[in-house]
């Protein structure tokens, strides 16, 4: 009677070999099912990405194509059902030792040991096939644009920022599941919400205005309006204990992340050195959040030589970039919304708030995190990208239009003592304003809007 | 015997990239960039200083570039170049004990020898200003004040906040953006220099903003408006604030 490891009945004659090497055609046979069985694919990594087919031609951009392979190309099956190098390398071990299993010289002398070596190959073969190292993805690198700066302990890597888009878009983030990452920063609204201040669970009213994250990747000098975290590591996780806002505590996330079906894979295949913890929670968000990138509105695209302005556009890029003077007045835009990001990713009082004493700012913005007062008021520069679709504006939401937002730096803001220099009265004319505003309208991208990637993926 | 030849040489190479007396004697120097206004360290908002038409004045930034950094050999040979660009910026000084420490620039791993100055340039190389933000890192100095619109980066900014009407509010903003391949100017200061290991050298200098807004008992009259703002349109301005700044620029030590 063979029974799978039954390799202990040393016989004289090498016919009596005939179980052990069935046994091992039969070993090899449930490795190569294992190793099917438990070997990731692309696809596999991918549960909640399976509509990104078509996404890349959604998508232009300068200097960076948007990832063309594993969770974003479901469209390259080729490599989907392939065995891995962790499979073959365990196949071909099994191989050899089935040709000595076969060899009437040394059947005898390594039987029991061959047998070890094949159960100690198959368990590094299965582990090595169930344990590979996630993808590297493409660091974003626009032309023109500075070199995002990266964590070196969070590479991005495609099972990332799949665990993190998934995460970004659902509501088991928030205490009552009503709420997730994109309630308030919709990818249609250029990731904002389209209110002045954010609500969060249970109608609760947050503290400010949702910005966008588009290029959010960029912003090394600190993110929140108030700069209160230096990375997206770190801000990721705010939100979600911010009881205005998500208003949950890590142990229920953790838990409902264990029990949800997809999760601990996801995980597992993101961060296989690592468990499912607070930790890997923020570097999959942030990792998705660095993918969020614009570089294709009309303004880049007459950059790249594509199109052309209008002439109301030209003039007000002139107005915007001071590029005119004395014969086109200057909108002194340019000085914080530099271009590309249209943000110089400072901090800066744009004359918000009249404020005799720098003491009595009704939010004392990088003021509070600094412990500097003369730093108080000051909020950090938002890019000007899809700026038209992002009203109403400043931190806390007050300007509903863009008009009232050109009609307040062209009254030179209110008066506090560290009220940027930059911020003064401008003169500008109607014509003048309109033309601005019809040179901010070419920050339009819309192919960061629809871009699929940038959405929930079908399950 | 090819193993044993690898061996050695892999020993061989282990044991020249150890040499403790080659990573000894190295030597390192500091250089330290002091602003003062009319002699008192330049901080940012916390001080009232005085505007030369008498006017109170405080400032919010005062940055510049310098490039081309290079020590020189007493042998006249091609110098040591210790960096290519630095950000020389004043934005965040806001108290006198940060303002008399300066911004410091400490450079390891010097060849030791005697040098006789150091060349440093005001501004950037043109092949610099060529550059764009796009090229650099976004911590590089490199990846922040820079004109898309003139190819060209912004060599030094002065902007400040007067109260010309003396009611205690700082009502008057004062902006000057100064940046144009033309500009660009290479000091040589003499000094002489001994770099050596464990005694670290060191060199300060120093700008007085006063005398970049006021020369010969000459000032910008910003009472009025076009006075108060240049951004490299006016070389009668900025061609003059920059002179200023080169004839500031002073090696103390």
């Amino acid at each position: 009677m063979f029974r799978l490891g039954s390799l202990t009945n040393y016989q004289d004659d090498h016919r009596q070999v005939t179980p052990p090497v069935r046994g091992t055609f039969i070993g090899v046979f449930l490795a190569y099912c294992m190793a099917v069985l438990f070997h990731r694919t692309d696809d596999d990594a991918c549960p909640f990405a399976k509509d990104a087919e078509g996404a890349v031609l959604a998508v232009r951009s300068a200097g960076w194509v948007p990832p063309t392979r594993g969770c974003y190309a479901p469209s390259t099956p080729a490599t989907t059902n392939a065995p891995s190098p962790g499979f073959l390398k365990v196949l071909f071990s099994l191989l050899q030792i089935k040709w000595r299993f076969s060899s009437p010289h040394l059947h005898f002398q390594f039987q029991t040991p061959s047998f070890s070596l094949l159960l100690g190959v198959l368990i590094v073969g299965l582990f090595n096939a169930c344990t590979s190292k996630p993808t590297p993805f493409p660091t974003p690198s626009p032309e023109g644009f500075v070199e995002m700066e990266i964590p070196s302990d969070n590479p991005l890597t495609y099972e990332g920022v799949t665990l993190g888009r998934a995460l970004f878009f659902d509501p088991i983030l928030s205490l009552d599941s009503t709420i997730s990452c994109a309630s308030c920063h919709n990818p249609a609204l250029a990731f904002t919400d389209g209110r002045a201040i954010s609500n969060g669970i249970a109608g609760r009213t947050g503290q400010r205005s949702a910005p966008s994250l588009l290029n959010i990747g960029y912003h090394y000098k600190g993110v929140f309006w108030d700069g209160r975290s230096p990375s997206l590591e770190e801000q990721a996780l705010h939100p979600l204990n911010d009881s205005l806002e998500m208003g949950n505590h890590w142990e229920i996330i953790q838990e409902r992340l264990l029990l949800h079906p997809d999760y601990s894979k996801l995980f597992r295949l993101a961060f296989p050195d690592a468990s499912m913890n607070k930790a890997t929670t923020a570097k999959a968000l942030a990792q998705f959040q660095r993918t969020l990138i614009s570089t294709d509105s009309k303004f880049d695209r007459v950059q790249r030589g594509e199109t052309q302005f209008t002439p109301q556009e030209q003039r007000g890029w002139t107005i915007f970039f001071d590029a005119g003077y004395p014969d086109v007045p200057m909108a002194e835009c340019s000085h914080c919304h530099t271009d590309p990001l249209f943000t110089n990713l400072n901090f800066a009082n744009n004359g918000l708030n009249e404020s005799l004493s720098l003491d009595d700012f009704p939010d004392e913005g990088l003021g509070r995190i600094s412990g500097n007062k003369f730093d108080n008021g000051k909020f950090r520069v938002p890019t000007l990208r899809n700026i038209l679709l992002t009203a109403p504006y400043m931190h806390d939401g007050r300007l509903e239009s863009i008009e009232e937002v050109i009609q307040h730096y062209n009254e030179g803001g209110l008066y506090a003592e560290n009220l940027d220099p930059n911020v003064r009265p401008l003169h500008l004319s109607d014509k003048d304003q309109q033309d601005l505003i019809a040179f901010l309208q070419t920050l339009t991208d819309s192919s960061a809007l629809t871009n699929p990637m940038y959405y929930p993926a079908k399950k | 015997m090819r193993q044993l030849f690898l061996l050695l040489l892999s020993a061989s190479l282990v044991f020249s990239a150890c040499d403790p007396d080659e990573e000894e004697a190295r030597g390192s120097l500091d250089l330290t960039f002091k602003a003062t206004y009319q002699d008192e360290p330049l901080v940012m908002f916390d001080q009232v200083y005085t505007y030369p038409d008498g006017s109170p004045l405080k400032f919010q930034l005062f940055n510049y570039y310098v490039s081309d950094i290079t020590l020189i050999k007493d042998d006249n040979s091609e110098g040591v170049l210790l960096s290519e660009v630095e950000l020389i910026n004043y934005e965040e000084v806001y108290d006198n004990a940060t303002a008399e420490q300066g911004i410091q620039l400490n450079f390891d791993d010097l060849e030791p020898g005697v040098y006789t100055g150091i060349k440093i340039g005001l501004g950037l190389t043109g092949e610099l200003n060529a550059t764009q933000p796009g090229d650099y890192a976004a911590d590089h100095p490199l990846s922040q004040n820079f004109w898309s619109w003139a190819r060209g980066y912004v060599f030094a900014k002065i902007e400040a906040r007067a109260d010309r009407d003396g009611d205690g509010q700082f009502s008057d903003p004062l902006t000057y953006h100064i940046g144009e391949d033309e500009l660009f100017t290479t000091l040589t200061m003499s000094k002489p220099l001994i770099i050596q290991k464990d005694n670290p050298a060191n060199m300060t200098f120093s700008v007085d903003v006063y005398d970049i807004l006021s020369r010969d008992g000459n000032y910008l009259d910003i009472s009025a408006q076009e006075n108060t703002q240049d951004h490299t349109n006016n070389i009668a301005i900025y061609g003059w604030l920059w002179e200023n700044l080169n004839n500031s620029f002073k090696l103390n030590n």
